[in-house]
C-alpha cells in the first residue's frame, strides 16, 4: 500500500492563535487546546465507503435540506466515483454531509480557529505561514487560479510542521463554524437598529489587514451555505484529544 | 424603554384573546389535517432529526409543532441585550396573529447555548416573559446539534467566550410541514411579511 493511502489523524499541539477577527479588540490571541486533525483531506475513496454504509447521504437520496443538486456531481453514480481519482479529495460535498462523515468517525469538522491555527504552521515552525511573504504569495497565487480543474491526489506535497498535508493549494475546506461571522462589512457602519441584530457584536474589527489570505478564506466561508456543493470545496475531520 | 408599553400590550392582548375566544381553535383542526409539503417551497427543516428538550424538560423533536404554522427563532438565555427584545418581537407577532384569528400558531425558540440553557433557565424565561406555555416551547438541543440547527435555519452564531455569543436575531415562519414561508432578519422589524404569509391560503 502506498504510504499516502493511510488516513491519519495527527495531534496538533496546544498553542495560541490570533484570529483575523478577534472576538474583542482586546483579545488579540486566543489559547488553543491541543486537538486531533486529519493529516489529509477526506478522499473520494473514503467518502464512497461512507456513502455505501450510510445510503441516506447518497446523491439523489439525500434530503435537499442537506445538499443542493450539485452534490457529488462529478461522481458517476450515487455509489460510484467512476473514473475519478480515488485518492483525490472529495469535493462538491455539503457541510451537512461533511459533518455527518466526521461524526461517523467519532469526530467533527474543525472549527475555523482550529483550521487556521493548524494552517499557520510552516514546513519548519508551528506558526508563521500567515506572516511569511513567500508562503502568502503561493497561497494567493493558488486562490487566483479560481480552481477550475478537479484537484489531484491528496498528500503529494510536503507536510507542515504539524504533519498536515494540503492545508493550502489543493482545495478549500469546510469548517464547523464557517458561517459564524454574523457581521457584514456594512453592518458595522449601520445604526443601532442593525447593531441590535447581534448581541455583543459592536466590537468586530480586523486584527491584521495585510493578511489577505486569511481574509479571503473568511470571505469565502462567509459566502457559503450549509447545503452548498462546490467543485473545489472539501473537508477534513478533527476530534478532541 | 420605548418598547416596554408595547410588550405589555402584546402580552395583555395575547392573554385576552386566549381567554375570550376558545372557539378560535376551530381553524387549527383544519391546519392539523395531513398535508403534503408544498413543492413550490424549499425543503422541510423537519428533515433534520435532532433531540431537543423544552422548558419542562420534556424531550421532543424539531417537528414538535408539525401540523401548526410555527414561528422559529434561535437564542441564548443569558443574552441580556437581544434576547428580551427577540422574545418581545415574537410576542408581538403572536399577539397580532391571534388578533387575526390564527390561534393555531405555535412558537419554538431553540437555544444555541445548551450548556447554560437548562430547562430551569428556560422555564424562568417563560415565567418572566409571561409566555403561554401551551403555545411556546423554549428548547435546547444536544450541544453538537446547535450548529446543524443554525445551518438549516440560516442563523449564524459565534461563541466569543465568557458566556457571550454574537448571533443573528431572526424570526422564521414555517408552514405546518416545516417549510419556510417568511423571515424577519433583525430585531424590531415590521412583522407584516410574517402576518401576510400566515394569512395566505
Amino acid at each position: 500500500m502506498l504510504w499516502w493511502l493511510l488516513a491519519l489523524r495527527v495531534a496538533v499541539p496546544e498553542g495560541s492563535h490570533a484570529p483575523f477577527y478577534p472576538p474583542t479588540p482586546e483579545l488579540e490571541k486566543v489559547a488553543m487546546p491541543a486537538f486531533m486533525l486529519d493529516d489529509k483531506p477526506v478522499t473520494n475513496a473514503q467518502f464512497l465507503t461512507f456513502v455505501k454504509a450510510n445510503p441516506e447521504w447518497a446523491r439523489g437520496t439525500v434530503s435537499p435540506l442537506f445538499a443542493e443538486s450539485g452534490y457529488l456531481a462529478d461522481w458517476m453514480g450515487p455509489k460510484s466515483i467512476g473514473a475519478l481519482e480515488p485518492q483525490a479529495p472529495v469535493v462538491s460535498v455539503s457541510w451537512h454531509a461533511a459533518r455527518a462523515f466526521c461524526q461517523a468517525q467519532g469526530g467533527d469538522l474543525p472549527t475555523s480557529w482550529q483550521w487556521e491555527y493548524a494552517a499557520d504552521a510552516t514546513l519548519s515552525a508551528p506558526s508563521g505561514a500567515r506572516k511569511d511573504p513567500e508562503t502568502l504569495q503561493q497561497i494567493l497565487n493558488w486562490y487566483a487560479q479560481g480552481g477550475s480543474a478537479l484537484p489531484g491526489p491528496v498528500g503529494q506535497g510536503q507536510p507542515n510542521h504539524f504533519g498536515l498535508f494540503d492545508m493550502h493549494g489543493l482545495i478549500w475546506e469546510w469548517t464547523l463554524d464557517f458561517d459564524a461571522l454574523p457581521v457584514t462589512g456594512d453592518a458595522r457602519d449601520a445604526g443601532d437598529a442593525e447593531r441590535l441584530r447581534f448581541c455583543g457584536a459592536g466590537a468586530v474589527s480586523a486584527a491584521d489587514t495585510e493578511d489577505y489570505a486569511s481574509f479571503m478564506r473568511l470571505a469565502f466561508r462567509d459566502s457559503l451555505e450549509a447545503d452548498y456543493a462546490t467543485s473545489n470545496l472539501g473537508f477534513r475531520c478533527a476530534s478532541s484529544l | 424603554m420605548r418598547i416596554l408599553p408595547l410588550i405589555f400590550l402584546a402580552s395583555l392582548s395575547a392573554c385576552a384573546n386566549e381567554a375570550s375566544a376558545p372557539q378560535a381553535e376551530a381553524p387549527a383542526l383544519l391546519a392539523l389535517a395531513p398535508q403534503a409539503p408544498d413543492p413550490a417551497l424549499g425543503p422541510s427543516i423537519y428533515d433534520l432529526k435532532v433531540d431537543l428538550h423544552d422548558q419542562n424538560g420534556q424531550p421532543h423533536g424539531l417537528d414538535i409543532h408539525a401540523g401548526h404554522p410555527t414561528l422559529v427563532s434561535m437564542f441564548y438565555g443569558s443574552c441580556k441585550a437581544a434576547c428580551p427584545l427577540l422574545i418581545s418581537d415574537l410576542k408581538r407577532v403572536e399577539a397580532q396573529a391571534l388578533e387575526a384569528g390564527h390561534s393555531e400558531l405555535r412558537v419554538l425558540m431553540v437555544s444555541f447555548d445548551p450548556d447554560r440553557d437548562t430547562p430551569q433557565v428556560m422555564a424562568g424565561l417563560v415565567q418572566d416573559h409571561e409566555l403561554d406555555g401551551t403555545r411556546w416551547r423554549l428548547s435546547a438541543p444536544r450541544s453538537g446539534d446547535a450548529r446543524s440547527l443554525g445551518a438549516v435555519l440560516n442563523v449564524s452564531f459565534r461563541d466569543v467566550g465568557n458566556g457571550m455569543f454574537q448571533h443573528d436575531s431572526v424570526l422564521i415562519l414555517l408552514n405546518s410541514e416545516g417549510q419556510e414561508l417568511a423571515r424577519l432578519d433583525g430585531l424590531n422589524q415590521d412583522p407584516s411579511p410574517l402576518l401576510e404569509a400566515l394569512d395566505a391560503p
